[in-house]
């Protein structure tokens, strides 16, 4: 619970001085590009996977992507690429 | 799989856990690198590694021990000689291609030139050739800077020429000089001529003193205006003029209506040779034509890398198709077409600047041969401007008696 706190204090110090929250506090950054492509930076690791649904973990949320013949063309421990039909991107805080 | 995939080797592995979910994620977060990530019907996850990656994850699923690891496939070059490390001939033989392959990249085994539109490559090769520059020569040893230099002075026609190498490919690039157009010098006494003879129908003299009139009949060579203007003391010009006149051609094309013609047999063989540096090696052991009678059509290409690498080898390939000259009998109707297009298209050549104001063919056959009589009358443009001889030039300004 205080590491939440303190990232939304960080969220809010960055919104104020102007940076962008990604650099500053670990923001996630979803890229989504078309209907192929998602990138997503600064991820916490896989919740779930499958061909139609993928959810990753991130500081702030759950992003969860619905779709078809979805599947993950690349991952490091910063970023993903996910990739496939893409029909919903959702953000759960 | 891309090059460098294939270079580095991967590995396919499965991971095997209750929580597929979690052992991708140790994997990420111990740096492990993958790609094309799938679920497997059973739970397992299924990746593609490289091979540091496999190595790590061997190490890590050991340390942790979250997940089994499974290989499903193995690719690349390491996986490869770690196959055959007890091949020592293939090996041996591997070592040798990859340095001969090495060796030949030094030497020039394609010439490319470009840019030339009148001056022949043939010209271009062979004042490359006098510099030392040709297949085979060791590109080490060839100086661009001085090479393109020699080539310009020796190929006057060139203004500008560049060597660039791609491999053993040598890229020759060329700028020819632009001619400097025929300008029109006053100081140079001319006449003008008829080139052809005829009825003058048309004439407008710029310079010089008119001869002839319309209507007047002139035959070739004729002056029709003089370079000496007889005004005041008199002057010499150079004479220029436009001068249109009628003309009349007679021309004749025979053939005969007994000719041969290729019919195909349907038979065809192909041969197949290799060219390496300038040596050629038949992969056939008869030579000549197989055929009596055939066409022959040789294709050459040379054998390149991914990337473009010419290699010093060309297949050389020659295709034969067996015919049958068979005789074969035109109608006067043929015959008097083909003679027709042709005389046409002499007559074109022959009038130049002009056209053609009427023409009449006549079609005689005479005991197998068709003869065709063109008669035409044109309108061209008959001047000819003449330098003056010393002698002519001699005379004008010689002051009269």
């Amino acid at each position: 619970m205080r590491k939440r706190r303190g990232e939304k204090l960080l969220i809010k110090a960055a919104e104020i001085f102007n940076l962008p929250g990604e650099a500053a506090v670990g923001v996630p950054r979803v890229t989504l590009t078309g209907q192929r492509q998602v990138h997503i930076e600064n991820h916490r690791g896989l919740l779930e996977y499958g061909p139609e649904r993928i959810c990753v973990n991130t500081a702030a949320m759950t992003v969860k992507l619905r779709g078809r013949g979805l599947e993950i063309s690349a991952m490091s421990d910063l970023e993903m690429v996910v990739t496939g039909a893409i029909e919903a991107v959702e953000l759960e805080a | 799989m891309s090059l460098m995939d294939t270079l580095k080797g991967s590995v396919r592995v499965e991971l095997q856990c209750k929580y597929s979910e979690r052992a991708v994620n140790i994997c990420a977060r111990n740096h492990v690198d993958f790609r094309d990530l799938q679920r497997t019907p059973d739970g397992a996850a299924q990746m593609t590694v490289g091979l540091r990656g496999y190595l790590t994850l061997r190490r890590v699923a050991e340390r942790t021990g979250a997940f089994t690891v499974r290989i499903v496939r193995r690719r690349g070059v390491p996986f490869f000689l770690w196959r055959i490390r007890k091949r020592y001939a293939l090996l041996i033989g591997m070592a040798a291609c990859v340095f001969l392959v090495g060796l030949s990249s030094l030497y020039i085994w394609q010439i490319d030139v470009t840019g030339n539109v009148n001056v022949p490559t043939s010209e271009i090769l062979a004042a490359l050739k006098d510099q030392g520059v040709d297949i085979g020569t060791n590109l080490l040893t060839v100086s661009a800077k001085r090479v393109a230099n020699d080539v310009l002075i020796n190929v006057p026609s060139l203004s500008f020429i560049t060597l660039n190498t791609h491999g053993s490919r040598l890229e020759v690039i060329v700028r020819e000089k632009i001619e400097k157009p025929e300008l029109y010098d006053p100081d140079v006494p001319t006449k003008v001529i008829a080139g052809k003879a005829g009825i003058i129908t048309e004439l407008t003299v710029f310079e010089g003193w008119q001869l002839k009139g319309l209507g007047d009949t002139v035959v070739e060579g004729d002056e029709l205006v003089s370079s000496f203007v007889p005004v005041g003391n008199g002057r010499i010009t150079h004479a220029k003029a436009e001068i249109w006149a009628r003309t009349w051609y007679e021309l004749t094309l025979s053939t005969p209506l007994e000719a041969m013609k290729k019919e195909y047999t349907g038979e065809k063989t192909a041969r197949t040779a290799l060219i390496l540096g300038g040596n050629r090696v038949n992969l056939y052991f008869s030579g000549g034509n197989p055929y009596r009678e055939c066409d022959k059509i040789s294709t050459y290409t040379p054998v390149t890398l991914p990337g473009g690498t010419v290699l010093p080898l060309t297949v050389a390939r020659e295709r034969f198709e067996e015919y049958e000259s068979v005789p074969y009998t035109m109608t006067v109707e043929e015959a008097e077409r083909l003679l027709t297009s042709r005389l046409l298209f002499d007559l074109e050549e022959r009038i130049g600047e002009g056209y053609i104001v009427s023409s009449d063919f006549e079609t005689r056959e005479d005991g197998g041969l068709v003869t065709v009589t063109l008669r035409a009358e044109c309108v061209e443009q008959i001047g000819r401007e003449v330098p003056l001889s010393q002698e002519e030039l001699g005379l004008l300004t010689t002051p009269a008696q």
